[in-house]
């Protein structure tokens, strides 16, 4: 198995008896072999990807689905969510029939979601923190405070899209919105400023 | 600082407690003074068993004893802080405001615990001179445990004021959080799409997903409870009222908009633990 990533991707390093290359690499080297992905790309680059990866021999795919809709990729072989940063490093898998470390712990889902759940829920409550930024209500401190102490959130919501990245919500909320066309999934202005 | 606590039930008992706990003269009030005797005798019970279980001493128990005091008249001399903490009723609370204000004279200051009603409204039961001293205080039940109160400015709150306030909840251990009045204030805002996004991925003929989303939430967001389980906590009931009130106070932005699945659920008596059935059944447990 080979690891691809897009990123110095915090996980890697669980997997030090793998092969690990970067996406710039994919065209230059012969891959003949499942593949543990571990970028996190947009659906269209994602679909040109996945087309590139096999055209290098990629067998399995075990896909880093966490900012797109599962079901825009039929033909892999697993899904997992290890690209989307958790404060507990547990992470959403389907179908990932290969055991993973055991310093990463894994939710499965027996059936296929259509998003992963923990993305999704907690882009939704980010995008509002920035809402109320944008809305000029408070401070990023104050809104992290609050959340913090009031719901017991182990991270405020502005602390917690930073250690995400606030480029890959954004993605998902983009992603989310053209696949249902709900405007509950519009991305607020000061997330998309402060990308 | 000498704290006047208007209302005696959950939330200003616990907040009277708090203060007791945290060497501040506290005087409990309520119009019903049997209500009043029984919450004043349900905090010293709490205070009793938290001595068994050793989290205080008795002389602490001495000092949280003699500084809470129940209270049937309103006027009590040499009140620096009043908090309203009646029922979530607009003219109700502007009628307290505008009675206190014939007692109290001075620089007092004012403020309403309210979780739901706009603390520039309510700002309007005062004259324009003591609207300065007026401002939201919003504390987490149980206020005793609860870390986190909420600061909420109207207009015409006075900066200074406001920072005196948060300054003197900080020197007594509260975390404080200010925010421009604004419908759900922080918490009750932010937190909507804990409840609403997870209702949207829960489909009505999928029921038996409620503990795998609690589950994975629980588990990937390093949480103590899960959606569904807080959602029957809190009471669905209450939480709709909540939504509905944020959704429509901020004119019905499609992304707070509640859920059909939500509505049923209240509809149906599906309330939570206090209906012994929600998402999850009770039945056994209570």
């Amino acid at each position: 198995m080979i690891i691809i990533t897009n990123t110095d991707h915090p996980l890697k390093k669980f997997f030090p008896e793998l092969k690990q290359i970067t996406i710039n690499e994919i065209n230059n080297i012969k891959i003949n072999d499942d593949v543990l992905d571990l970028t996190l790309l947009p659906t269209e680059c994602k679909k040109h990807y996945i087309h590139d990866i096999k055209k290098q021999g990629a067998k399995k795919i075990y896909l880093e689905s966490s900012i797109n809709a599962l079901f825009n990729f039929p033909d892999v072989a697993g899904y997992h969510s290890m690209g989307f940063w958790s404060p507990s490093s547990t992470y959403e898998t389907y179908n990932m029939n290969f055991s993973l470390p055991k310093e990463i712990k894994t939710k499965n889902h027996s059936t296929q979601p259509d998003f992963f759940y923990y993305p999704r829920v907690l882009s939704t409550i980010i995008n509002e923190a920035y809402f109320y930024l944008e809305e000029g209500l408070g401070k990023k401190e104050d809104i992290d405070t609050a959340m913090k102490y009031g719901l017991n959130f182990p991270l405020g919501p502005i602390e917690w899209s930073k250690k995400i990245g606030l480029k890959y919500i954004c993605y998902l909320l983009d992603e989310l919105f053209t696949m249902t066309r709900d405007s509950r999934y519009g991305a607020s202005l000061e997330l998309r400023k402060n990308l | 600082m000498r704290v006047l606590i208007i209302g005696s039930g959950t939330m200003g008992a616990g907040i009277a407690q708090w203060l007791s706990q945290n060497n501040v003269t506290t005087f409990l009030y309520d119009i019903n003074h049997e209500l009043l005797q029984k919450s004043y005798k349900e905090i010293h019970d709490s205070w009793d068993k938290l001595v068994q279980k050793k989290k205080f001493t008795e002389k602490d128990l001495g000092i949280f004893k003699n500084n809470l005091n129940k209270s049937e008249q309103l006027e009590i001399p040499n009140i620096d802080l009043i908090i309203e903490c009646v029922i979530e009723d607009l003219n109700i609370k502007k009628d307290i405001f505008k009675n206190l204000l014939t007692f109290y004279t001075g620089n007092e200051i004012f403020a309403s615990n309210t979780s739901s009603l706009s603390i520039s409204e309510l700002s309007l039961a005062f004259p324009k001179e003591r609207r300065k001293n007026f401002l939201g205080i919003h504390f987490f039940n149980p206020a005793p445990i609860m870390k986190l109160v909420e600061v909420i400015e109207s207009p015409y709150t006075d900066a200074k004021i406001t920072e005196k306030i948060v300054n003197w909840f900080k020197e007594r251990g509260k975390k404080t959080a200010l925010c421009k009045d604004t419908p759900g204030f922080i918490v009750n805002r932010i937190a909507r799409n804990f409840y609403g996004e997870s209702l949207k991925i829960l489909k009505r003929d999928n029921m038996s997903e409620v503990e795998n989303i609690d589950t994975i939430l629980k588990d990937c967001a390093s949480l103590k409870m899960g959606p569904f389980k807080l959602l029957d906590l809190i009471g669905i009931d209450t939480n709709l009222k909540v939504s509905e009130t944020v959704w429509k106070d901020l004119y019905y932005p499609d992304r707070l908009r509640p859920t059909s699945l939500q509505r049923k659920m209240v509809e149906s008596n599906k309330l939570g633990i206090k209906s012994k059935s929600g998402f999850y059944d009770y039945n056994n447990e209570y």
